[in-house]
């Protein structure tokens, strides 16, 4: 702190090399410039309020940092997931199938068990919007495993309501009978469904290349559903990250789309070799 | 799956949980846009009331008179508060918090700055909230947060270091009068009979000097309050430029003048 207030006494010195004018009959007046360098200490009880505003902003920010931290490790898990929800097209039998399916199960459980629960934890009786921008990327990454996997087993979309359950936690045991939970805003959950379509897309090109076009008709059509219904929703969040969105989740269907043309296309060029075999 | 959905069908449940966002988001804006125009009411009485302190910077007729008045409009800027925190209340505080944080910061200012003319000390925030009447606990909804509290005694240091500028003028504007007709002897006089410009410009600095020292006590993370904190130098700057000059002058500061802070 003396340190500061010795930098604060220096700046006297700048600002008299502004000043020309001398009054040298006043120069005895001055003998009392040397009290203006005394220490300024500031009392214990004027410190108090400062002192109270520095814990406040200091337990919301560790928080923060934390849920940051915490989200972090989802989003990775996530990731890592989603990855292995992609070898479903290398393994050779359904029953190979069904144990990448389970293991990834496994997985988003233990992702939804620990690690959201320890953010929902952290939430506990706050506001959650104050720390919303903390955690709903990570949120958008796990709607969208969950909403992969599901593709993967049902071909169903993941509806909101299942995600709201989810993450309320319910079925975990809590001490003092405290209900955990993580507000998830629609728009993060909309936000989380884009980017299914890029997963979707990639499965898609993969399923074709590995001589097998059903799986693209049901992505197809389950893309053009979803890009339905986002067109009826409109441009209703005035963002650039969901304009960006938007349009590389069309650009995924168009993608689809043009690999099942192509399909299409070759599919009756080999009809024809064939007919001319015989 | 169906080749074609449509979205009008409605007996999809993905269609129908896009009808439900579609009725989530009307919602949502219309609360947001009723926020927005309560916190633009409060905006034209916050405006009025720093109009009306700008006059202090003249230093004409008593700081009485401006204050009565200010506290009038005090008074209607608590109706809208209390129709902010009717709205605000059954959902989450900070999910439109941008919509009226700045405004909040501007009353900060404005409450502080006249706590400051009449006694020259800093008012707490729970003072500030008091005045306003409403809450410093966050679990009590509508609360004074503690970053706008801050915004708005950084914006009182910058006002404080041009009204200190301001204080002097008002001294020396006997100056151009005398200088011809009397000597300088007569003119010092009249500088050193001005108590008010005197007394402002060494309170100010006290003043300014405590507070930079408060400000240190905080760990501030890199965001804007901490950008806005990076300004106070320049303001305390600025107070220690008039009293270097005032002193070098012959001035001298008040041996009983000390500011401190409830």
């Amino acid at each position: 702190m003396s340190k500061e207030q010795d930098g604060s006494i220096k700046s006297y010195g700048r600002g008299g090399s502004r000043t020309k004018r001398g009054h040298d009959s006043f120069a005895d007046g001055n003998d009392d410039v040397g009290s203006l360098k005394c220490q300024r200490i500031i009392t214990e009880e004027e410190k108090k309020d400062f002192i109270s505003y520095q814990k406040e902003m200091d337990e919301r920010r560790d928080r923060y940092e934390r849920i940051v931290k915490q989200s972090r490790d989802v989003i990775i898990e996530c990731k890592r997931i989603i990855f292995q929800l992609h070898r479903t097209i290398i393994v050779n039998t359904s029953t190979n199938k069904e144990e990448v399916l389970n293991e990834a199960d496994r997985r988003l459980k233990e992702v939804r068990n620990k690690m959201l629960r320890q953010i929902a934890e952290e939430l506990y009786s706050l506001d959650h919007y104050y720390y919303l921008k903390s955690y709903d990327w990570a949120l958008e990454e796990y709607i969208e495993a969950l909403a992969f996997y599901k593709f993967l087993i049902s071909g169903e979309v993941l509806l909101y309501s299942e995600i709201i359950d989810i993450l309320q936690f319910a079925d975990l045991v809590s001490e003092e009978n405290k209900k955990f939970y993580i507000e998830l805003p629609e728009i993060t959950y909309l936000m989380g469904l884009f980017d299914v379509g890029g997963e979707l897309m990639r499965l898609a090109i993969s399923e074709i290349s590995a001589g097998n076009s059903n799986t693209a008709v049901n992505i197809v059509n389950y893309m053009r559903s979803l890009h339905g219904c986002y067109e009826f929703l409109g441009n209703i969040v005035h963002t650039a990250e969901w304009t960006k969105k938007s349009q590389v989740f069309r650009d995924c269907l168009m993608k689809v789309e043009n690999a099942l043309y192509k399909w299409k296309i070759r599919e009756n060029d080999m009809l024809i070799d064939a007919s001319l075999l015989t | 799956m169906e080749d074609t959905v449509l979205p009008s069908s409605a007996t999809n449940p993905v269609d129908v949980m896009f009808e439900a966002f579609r009725e989530l988001v009307e919602k949502d804006r219309i609360l947001k846009d009723n926020i927005a125009d309560v916190a633009h009411g409060m905006e034209y009485w916050v405006s009025r009331i720093i109009a009306i302190l700008q006059k202090t910077h003249a230093f004409k007729d008593g700081c009485d008179i401006d204050l009565k008045e200010v506290q009038n409009i005090l008074d209607e800027v608590q109706k809208y508060l209390i129709k902010l925190a009717a709205l605000i209340s059954p959902v989450s505080y900070y999910r439109f918090y941008d919509n009226f944080r700045f405004v909040i910061q501007k009353l900060c200012f404005v409450v502080t700055y006249v706590h400051f003319l009449k006694h020259g000390i800093l008012l707490s925030r729970d003072r500030v909230a008091e005045i306003l009447n409403i809450k410093v606990d966050p679990a009590a909804g509508f609360h004074l947060d503690v970053e706008d509290y801050l915004f708005g005694v950084l914006q009182l240091a910058n006002e404080l270091s041009r009204f200190s500028i301001n204080a002097v003028v008002v001294g020396n504007s006997v100056l151009p009068f005398k200088r011809g007709v009397e000597g300088k002897i007569i003119v010092f006089v009249l500088l050193f009979s001005n108590e008010t410009s005197k007394s402002s410009a060494f309170r100010i600095a006290d003043f300014l000097y405590d507070l930079d020292a408060k400000f240190r006590l905080l760990n501030l993370k890199n965001d804007g309050l901490r950008r806005r904190y990076d300004a106070l130098k320049y303001d305390v700057q600025r107070a220690e430029q008039v009293v270097y000059d005032l002193t070098i002058r012959g001035l001298k500061r008040p041996a009983d003048e000390k500011s401190v802070s409830t």
